[in-house]
């Protein structure tokens, strides 16, 4: 079972300090979340991992080891980003059996079962995809390669719909196939929330929330009602989000809800659900 | 398993020089051809179609050395190769190519030979030693055009200031073996185009350790 452990890393571009004491733990059979506002240096956390650069200072480790430069780590991660296919003439035939060739345990029957969710015709090559299908033979790409560590950073930029469904679904598939670390670095929070175990939020270099995901989403909670009720109710109350339909208000509140509140909701005035992961999200990392 | 990536990479890198081979073989045949039929064996100073291919070779691989060293790097480590299983497979292939290069020029120099209009002279190359040793410091120096074009294209692909050092010294490596070779004629008495081949040789080991050094740490980019 392959983990990846930061521990108190750095990292400096420059003069500038991208990461700042990072901690993280990411353990297999678990799906994490990335989030993060642009700049916020998810990037650049995945990066690390993938060794496309160096940490400045503090401890990463794959598998217990040092990755960078270390060739039976290496090949244990793979790092599915946006890339340029413009001028790629290879097919995606090609990049199947290119993938094939280095990664020993690509798993190709399952390749093409992904791909052919996405009806890719495996004979074009690859600046003939649209960016979205592009987008897919990565995902598939990643899935297929069987590497015990895998991280998706917005991999679905591009991807229609359908597409991104589909693609969720594989993810939930795959990690029921193999205990592997999948993260999953989005800016369409409110999509993909469902899949992850646990959420890992980026703030301006610095981990700001690691934890699974009901106790986040345990940080708040979400009230509907008449908009009056609704205004009544949240007098004292901290409210990150709000949004009205007619006389209809939903309302995203920080807290747990008090014993009178409950009466509130049992009483059946106002109803209560979990808070969505976007509106606390986009409270949290509210500068 | 680790091994094989070098040897995958070696091959993959090989194919895309060959690639690249492919258009640039017939374009210079084709060029050789026109500027000896329009201006004359006499005009082109009677060169002979592989003396004339020696010199563009290696400007090729120069061009070769600088797209591999700037654009597969970040390929080879998308793969999971290290930077220096992908070094390693860039000099091998770069080897690779220099020889095959070589015999392909010469084997379709009989052909060219053959035509009635084409130089028969080998001038361009100060080589006077025994032709396989003529034909060892040609392949050479192709592959030091190479190394040296690697460096440019690493160099770039990490920074301005090392890409700048990698023209600077691919500019002291084209001339330093011609200029340096009658000092060590003179000095060691030996055949015209000792000190080409020594001071290459010299070169390809430096660059060699130089490529190294551009390639070890180099950050990826996205």
């Amino acid at each position: 079972m392959v983990n990846v452990e930061f521990k108190n890393v750095d990292l400096n571009i420059k003069k500038d300090e991208i990461l700042r004491g990072i901690n993280l733990k990411f353990e297999p059979g678990r799906i994490y979340g990335l989030l993060g506002r642009n700049g916020a240096g998810k990037t650049t956390l995945l990066s690390l991992i993938a060794t496309y650069r160096k940490v400045t200072r503090g401890v990463l480790t794959v598998d217990g080891q040092d990755p960078y430069e270390n060739e039976n780590i290496m090949p244990l991660v793979d790092f599915l980003h946006q890339e340029d296919y413009s001028e790629e003439s290879e097919t995606v035939e090609d990049y199947l059996g290119m993938a094939e060739r280095y990664k020993p345990s690509f798993d190709m029957d399952y390749a093409l079962t992904l791909l052919d969710e996405y009806k890719i015709d495996l004979k074009k090559k690859m600046m003939e995809l649209s960016q979205g299908q592009q987008a897919a033979v990565d995902a598939s790409m990643g899935l297929a390669t069987m590497s015990p560590v895998v991280l998706f950073d917005e991999v679905t930029n591009g991807m229609d719909a359908p597409s991104r469904e589909k693609f969720y679904h594989q993810v939930l598939n795959a990690k029921n196939r193999e205990n592997r670390v999948i993260v999953l670095s989005t800016h369409i929070v409110s999509e993909m929330d469902y899949l992850f175990d646990e959420v890992v939020v980026i703030h301006h270099g610095k981990v700001l929330v690691d934890e699974p995901v009901d106790e986040f989403l345990g940080r708040g909670y979400q009230v509907t009602g008449n908009a009056e009720d609704i205004d009544e109710f949240t007098k004292d109350k901290e409210v990150v989000n709000s949004r009205t339909l007619g006389p209809t208000k939903a309302v995203s509140i920080l807290g747990v809800p008090s014993s009178e509140d409950e009466k509130v909701f049992d009483s059946g005035k106002l109803s209560y659900s979990a808070m969505r992961l976007q509106d606390l999200f986009i409270n949290m990392t509210e500068d | 398993m680790n091994n094989n990536k070098v040897k995958n990479g070696t091959m993959d890198l090989s194919v895309i020089s060959v690639f690249g081979a492919f258009w640039y073989i017939p374009i210079f045949t084709v060029i050789y051809i026109t500027l000896f039929l329009i201006f004359g064996a006499e005009e082109m100073d009677n060169m002979s179609y592989f003396s004339m291919g020696a010199n563009s070779n290696r400007i090729f691989m120069l061009v070769m050395g600088i797209i591999i060293g700037s654009s597969f790097i970040k390929w080879a480590i998308g793969l999971g190769m290290t930077r220096k299983q992908f070094y390693k497979a860039n000099m091998y292939s770069g080897a690779i190519l220099a020889v095959a290069l070589t015999i392909t020029m010469i084997i379709i120099s009989l052909f060219i030979g053959l035509l009635p209009f084409a130089g028969t002279e080998h001038i361009n190359q100060p080589l006077e030693m025994h032709p396989a040793m003529n034909l060892l410091t040609i392949t050479l120096l192709v592959y030091l055009a190479y190394l040296a074009g690697t460096l440019i294209g690493a160099g770039f692909y990490r920074n301005g200031w090392f890409g700048t050092l990698g023209i600077i010294i691919t500019i002291l490596c084209s001339f330093i073996p011609e200029a340096l070779d009658p000092l060590i004629v003179n000095f060691s008495g030996l055949a015209s185009g000792t000190g080409v081949l020594m001071t290459v040789v010299v070169l390809i080991a430096a660059l060699v350790v130089v490529n190294y050094y551009f390639m070890k740490d180099i950050v990826i980019k996205i």
